[in-house]
């Protein structure tokens, strides 16, 4: 490991998985470990408490599709729904530089009501912390919630078993483009917008009606797809076998990752979940996911089998066979 | 489906690997550039193929064969007082002897990375107070860019911008794979390269070494129909240059981005990794543009540097073995820890195989 941070441990990847292996399992107790929100364990309840953390910042803070706020907010909510848990309440953290306009905290503010009301929780607490002009990027937004499940509910990324299938519940990659294309420094412009979006409405009904047939679930962020199947197969010790015309990519996506040499499967997405489930209802919930509108473009993706374990391989669109491995750091345009 | 799908089709591309199949004659290709090594690996293209043909990568990454020496002279210039080193991001990583650009930037050195040199100079320009330098990496494909921003610099009078050129030319390199590998049978050129130089340079290959080569695209049934068209060759025994990628590449090339780079640089001698010294493979400055060269204006001097103890990719980016024969892939080098060049980029062929691998 490198003896200092680098951009690359904030990534989401292979470093970052370091970063929490090496570090933060050493020194804290139970860590959040691969998985989005913990359990807190109240023995003998009929319901648990869900209870996720994370941190938000993003460059430009509006861009097409979202802001700042709205990311914090549905992240933090899509955290807790991939346990499969209803989210009650948030807090927030702002650390906001010296020099940023009042009327821009304003908006956040306000878009952070919207987005609390439309998902139906309560912001109960929060605090404010401003450094000097220099010392910060803008405004970051620390959003903490806690939710509630079933006791009996067991969805978790160690509980994968061998024949269960992956449904993605929509396209992939388009947050990542959207945000690269927002930036000043980007020298392409296109119609792609973010996919933030919060995912209560379209998982929690399947969760209900299909209970522990869903094993696990997880919304693929930074790092991608690639790195929550990878993250999977490690957890449940398990092969993940992807079919590549499966996985949906919008054309516009493909147009513009092809050229630069990225890869859509490690783009960040922040409006899609990834569910393993029992083959058994498998075509049932996808049916379901279908029929919302934030699931319409929903496919099953892929089978977790006992070929190679803890390894992620993907069948090419060509009819070859690759590994599908988490990125290493950055996403970085290639030179030619 | 429209006709750049058809690029991608996997029942086209199915057709053609039923016909590469019926040649049982043993044959090794080369595929020279960094994008269709991955474009191989990640599209499961290599492990498709039958045994008889042998598929090996070379030397067209530009940040692989970019010499250590050079890195630190990178790493050096970043050191500089009031610098700013302006980059593509995949410098980033490449290590030198003892760092790279990443951690030199971790730990307070001023690198910013860049789209292209066009930004670089905007940066310049906006900050005449600092002195930008940016890294001139790459072929024939970024060296026309780079080249009209210089000139661009020169029009508008920016001072403050220099370029420290670490440009290959590809045709000496594959002169020189040829003469240390003799047991290539054909080559697939480089499609962007072959954008800007065309096809004639390869002629002059052809006719030296009796080899011949396909130009062509990234996609799956560009690659495909190219080992194809090598194949045929090899059965008809008569070696010559096929340009399978006409909808981008033109047999003269592309004539202004040549006057680009023959107005601002010259040819001369260039340390590449792994492969020591090739002559005429590097772009210095003409004296005309010498103000905008970074090593005399800043006086730096690139100094060698030996490969780092058991790495093995010199043999490797000339095609002498296969990443995984060398002792320490996926053991002491990976691509967090890259040990050699070729495990540092995405394009580099240890980390395609390391990362896309052999199941």
């Amino acid at each position: 490991m490198s003896n200092i941070i680098t951009l690359a441990h904030g990534a989401g990847g292979r470093l970052t998985s370091e970063l929490i292996e090496n570090v933060f399992s050493i020194y804290l107790e139970k860590p959040l470990k691969f998985d989005d929100a913990a359990v807190l364990d109240f023995s003998g309840r009929e319901n648990e408490l869900t209870f996720c953390t994370d941190v938000h910042l993003v460059k430009p803070i509006f861009f097409p599709g979202g802001n700042l706020s709205l990311l914090a907010i549905y992240g933090t909510i899509n955290d807790l729904v991939a346990m499969g848990s209803k989210p009650l309440y948030l807090t927030l953290g702002w650390i906001i530089e010296e020099g940023v306009e009042i009327s821009l905290i304003k908006e956040l503010a306000n878009e952070i009501k919207k987005a609390s009301d439309e998902c139906n929780v309560k912001v109960v607490a929060g605090d404010t912390k401003v450094v000097p002009k220099g010392q910060g990027d803008g405004v970051y937004l620390s959003v903490s919630g806690v939710g509630q499940k079933k006791s009996t509910l067991s969805i978790n990324s160690r509980n994968i078993k061998e024949n269960d299938v992956f449904i993605i519940t929509g396209t992939i990659a388009d947050h990542g483009c959207a945000i690269m294309l927002a930036r000043e420094d980007f020298p392409l412009k296109s119609n792609i917008k973010s996919d933030c979006a919060c995912l209560d409405k379209l998982i929690l009904p399947a969760v209900e009606r299909f209970q522990n047939e869903i094993h696990a679930m997880r919304d693929p962020t930074r790092g991608g797809l690639s790195t929550v199947l990878n993250e999977f197969a490690s957890s449940s010790n398990i092969c993940i076998e992807v079919d590549e015309a499966k996985v949906p990519i919008k054309d516009e996506i493909y147009g513009l990752l092809d050229p630069l040499g990225l890869d859509p499967f490690t783009m960040t997405c922040e409006g899609k979940m990834l569910i393993a489930c029992s083959p058994d209802i498998a075509e049932e919930l996808l049916n379901m996911l279908k029929s919302h509108p934030l699931g319409k473009d929903a496919a099953i993706i892929g089978t977790a089998t006992n070929k190679v374990s803890r390894r992620v391989i993907l069948n090419t669109k060509i009819g070859g066979k690759r590994f599908l491995d988490m990125p290493i750091g950055e996403n970085l345009p290639r030179i030619c | 489906m429209n006709w750049l799908d058809e690029f991608k089709s996997p029942e086209i591309s199915q057709k053609i690997l039923d016909q590469i199949k019926e040649f049982d004659f043993p044959y090794t290709f080369m595929e020279v550039c960094g994008t269709h090594t991955v474009s191989i690996l990640r599209s499961g293209i290599k492990f498709l193929l039958p045994k008889n043909i042998k598929h090996i990568s070379g030397p067209g990454c530009p940040v692989c064969v970019t010499s250590q020496g050079d890195c630190d002279l990178a790493i050096l210039a970043a050191s500089i007082p009031n610098i700013c080193i302006t980059t593509f991001g995949d410098m980033l990583k490449v290590p030198g002897s003892k760092s790279n650009l990443a951690q030199a930037r971790s730990e307070g050195k001023h690198v910013e990375v860049v789209y292209g040199p066009l930004d670089a100079l905007k940066y310049a320009a906006e900050h005449p107070e600092t002195e930008v330098i940016f890294l001139g990496i790459g072929f024939e494909t970024t060296a026309p860019t780079i080249a009209a921003t210089i000139k661009k610099a020169k029009e508008q009078n920016i001072d403050n911008f220099s370029v420290l050129s670490f440009h290959k030319v590809v045709p000496p390199a594959l002169d020189a794979l040829l003469s240390t590998n003799p047991k290539i049978d054909g080559f697939i050129y480089p499609g962007h390269v072959s954008t800007v130089i065309g096809t004639k340079p390869y002629r002059g290959i052809l006719k030296k070494f009796n080899k011949g080569g396909v130009v062509a695209g990234f996609d799956p049934v560009d690659i495909l129909s190219a080992i194809l068209e090598l194949l045929k060759m090899q059965k008809d025994n008569q070696p010559k240059v096929v340009n399978n990628y006409s909808r981008a590449v033109k047999d003269e090339g592309n004539v202004n981005a040549m006057n680009f780079i023959n107005e601002v640089f010259v040819t001369e001698d260039a340390e590449w990794r792994g492969m020591g010294t090739i002559p005429n493979s590097g772009l210095g400055f003409r004296d005309e543009y010498k103000k905008f060269c970074a090593k005399t204006k800043f006086n730096l001097k690139s100094k060698k540097s030996p490969d780092p103890p058991g790495c093995r990719c010199g043999e490797v980016l000339q095609g002498l073995i296969e990443p995984y024969e060398c002792p320490l892939f996926g053991k002491a080098c990976t691509p967090i820890r890259p040990v050699g060049p070729c495990m540092v980029s995405t394009e580099g062929s240890c980390a395609a195989h390391y990362k896309y691998g052999k199941i």
